[in-house]
């Protein structure tokens, strides 16, 4: 079980949420092949998931483990926001997403 | 130290408080009736306050919300859009703004949502009609190329005929059905770029819509049998009077029969008919052939949507005709429907038009417009062309010797003078667009020399504003004609000017 595990919450017509999904896979697989796992839900396909985790809009990234489980919401599209949303790089205060990814104790 | 009275430090304290209730009043009422959503969340995402409208945005209410988790809000740049996920109904896209601010002396981020779902849909759909227009440009250059291509090709048969004369004729017959093709194109999309700009204007008059019917029928009777297709016209015995442009109507039934002959079955049955339904007076077109499918019948009146063509695509078109049919019939009132069973059933097209009210001219419609074959025409004159655009002038001139005039033509100012020094002529026909020395200059030219006095002047230009025209007038022309060329106008304008052919012509 990879220590670190990622739930993306995108609407499936959107095709800057699909980029979001595409890119935030490939900086994982790279990355963290082994320590994350991300799994990605069409809110329009699976309306049923959103409900249960009260995501309120899409795109939101959610860090289901390790707890406590910690949301961001927003522009996660363009490679280095990416890349600061999970803490790859640093600055992003506030983010708590990024502080567990970027110092994964 | 002065000593403070206690009631005064009470008092003082009250007026701040009172000052501190009226702030935060004010600011309520702002947040509160802002169209914008506010949420406030902590560092951790955790929301603390919702504004009425970001209720809205959310479909939850403040009690739903206020504790929960929305995320922490990630904007790099000055914003971002995401879509807001109601319980119930259609996700909302909204932009997204966020600042850093406090809550109850804690760090939080205060997140602005302006709804931006109908520009975006507005976004769609222009895209969706830029989109459209390139697939149309495509087909156009497309479907002008086809029948371009039969007309070079027959010129370069006609360059080698051997003189059989059944061949050339064949030629000629081949190359006049081609360019007949290519005019129509043409025309209709003339048509819908005057009418989009809304500079379409219906002559009306009084007339019996059977007459209009009897003639569109009369013109695509041969196009019928060369199909095989059988006709059937009814038109009843009762008059239609109605108050209408009888070209355009003409034009609104051309199109409606051409498409039964296009798409209807060669050894099939298509039926025109016309009457009277209480106040309105309905034509129907309608054929058994290759019909409408139900999701297309609803959007068959858009411009650009056009019917999977034949196989042997047999005269396709551009998608425009029914656009120009609903909107010309729009334009006089009445209402275009299409019906159809589906694919392979046929199809029907029925045009609705008010009723004149006044029916007692039923019977004699046509003492006011004439029609086109009884348009008088002007004796034959001598005609000056100055055009620099050398396809342009030759076409002028060839036409111009077509109705029978005998024309000389120059592509500048200069030739103009020159020619018009050497021969008399009853008309100079002159492009304001010249090189060097431009229309108006050649107009006031000829206005300085007594001798050309009689020189009837009409300038050609590409604009038709009245600016233009005063401009014109002012160099001395005696009309100003929009480009391209209507003949039947300037047959009509020469006619004023100079008598009817047969007749003696006014001085000049």
């Amino acid at each position: 079980m990879p220590q670190f595990q990622l739930r993306l919450f995108v609407s499936g017509e959107n095709p800057a949420h699909a980029r979001v999904a595409r890119g935030l896979g490939h900086i994982i697989a790279r990355r963290f092949p082994d320590t994350c796992e991300l799994q990605v839900v069409d809110v329009c396909q699976r309306p049923e998931l959103a409900e249960r985790d009260g995501v309120l809009a899409t795109p939101t990234l959610l860090r289901v483990a390790p707890l406590p489980a910690c949301r961001v919401v927003g522009e996660l599209a363009a490679c280095k926001n990416t890349l600061a949303a999970l803490g790859l790089r640093t600055g992003v205060p506030g983010s708590t997403i990024c502080t567990a990814l970027c110092d994964p104790s | 130290m002065t000593e403070v009275a206690p009631e005064t430090i009470w008092n003082s304290r009250t007026e701040l408080l009172r000052a501190l209730e009226a702030s935060e009043a004010r600011f309520h009422a702002i947040v509160n009736r802002s169209a914008d959503g506010v949420v406030v969340v902590t560092v951790n995402g955790v929301i603390r306050f919702v504004n009425p409208a970001a209720e809205c945005l959310l479909g939850r209410t403040a009690d739903q919300l206020l504790g929960g988790v929305f995320g922490v809000p990630i904007v790099p740049g000055e914003a971002t859009e995401i879509e807001l996920l109601q319980c119930r109904g259609q996700p909302r896209s909204v932009e997204m703004r966020v600042v850093h601010t406090e809550w109850l002396g804690q760090s939080a981020y205060l997140a602005t949502l302006r709804d931006v779902t109908e520009r975006k849909q507005r976004e769609e759909e222009a895209r969706e009609g830029v989109r459209r227009r390139d697939e149309f440009l495509a087909t156009l250059s497309h479907e002008l190329r086809n029948p371009l291509a039969v007309v070079v090709h027959s010129a370069q048969m006609l360059q080698h005929a051997t003189g059989d004369p059944s061949s050339v004729h064949r030629i000629v017959e081949v190359i006049g059905r081609e360019t007949k093709l290519m005019t129509r194109l043409l025309d209709d999309l003339l048509d819908m770029a005057r009418i989009s700009r809304g500079k379409c204007n219906l002559q009306r008059e009084r007339i019996d819509l059977r007459d209009v019917v009897r003639a569109a029928a009369g013109a695509v009777e041969p196009e019928m049998r060369k199909r095989d297709i059988r006709f059937d016209v009814h038109l009843g015995d009762e008059p239609l009077p109605i108050h209408a442009d009888p070209a355009r109507l003409q034009q609104v039934l051309m199109n409606l029969l051409t498409n039964a002959v296009r798409y209807g079955r060669s050894g099939g049955l298509a039926r025109l008919e016309a009457a009277r339904d209480r106040t309105d007076a309905v034509v129907r077109v309608s054929d058994d052939g290759i019909g409408i499918a139900p999701e297309r019948l609803k959007s068959i009146f858009e411009p650009f949507q056009q019917e999977e063509p034949p196989l042997d695509r047999h005269g396709v078109g551009l998608g425009i005709g029914l656009t120009l049919v609903r909107t010309l019939v729009q334009m006089h009132g009445g209402q275009a429907t299409a019906q159809s069973d589906g694919p392979g059933l046929g199809s029907e097209f029925a045009v609705r038009l008010p009723l004149a009210k006044d029916l007692k001219t039923g019977d004699g419609a046509s003492h006011t417009g004439e029609s086109p074959t009884a348009a008088p025409r002007p004796p034959e004159l001598r005609i000056l062309v100055v055009e620099d655009n050398n396809a342009a002038r030759e076409m002028l001139h060839a036409l111009l010797e077509l109705e029978g005039h005998h024309v000389a033509a120059a592509a500048d100012a200069e030739a103009a003078m020159e020619l018009l020094a050497f021969q008399p002529f009853d008309v100079a026909l002159i492009d304001i667009g010249l090189p060097k020395i431009d229309g108006f200059e050649l107009a006031r030219m000829i206005r300085a020399r007594r001798e050309f006095d009689a020189v009837f002047l009409a300038a050609q230009t590409g604009y038709g504003q009245p600016e233009d025209q005063r401009r014109a007038l002012k160099a001395g022309f005696d009309v100003h004609l929009v480009k391209p060329l209507d003949f039947a106008r300037l047959d009509q304008i020469l006619v004023e000017r100079f008598g009817r052919s047969g007749q003696p012509s006014a001085p000049g």
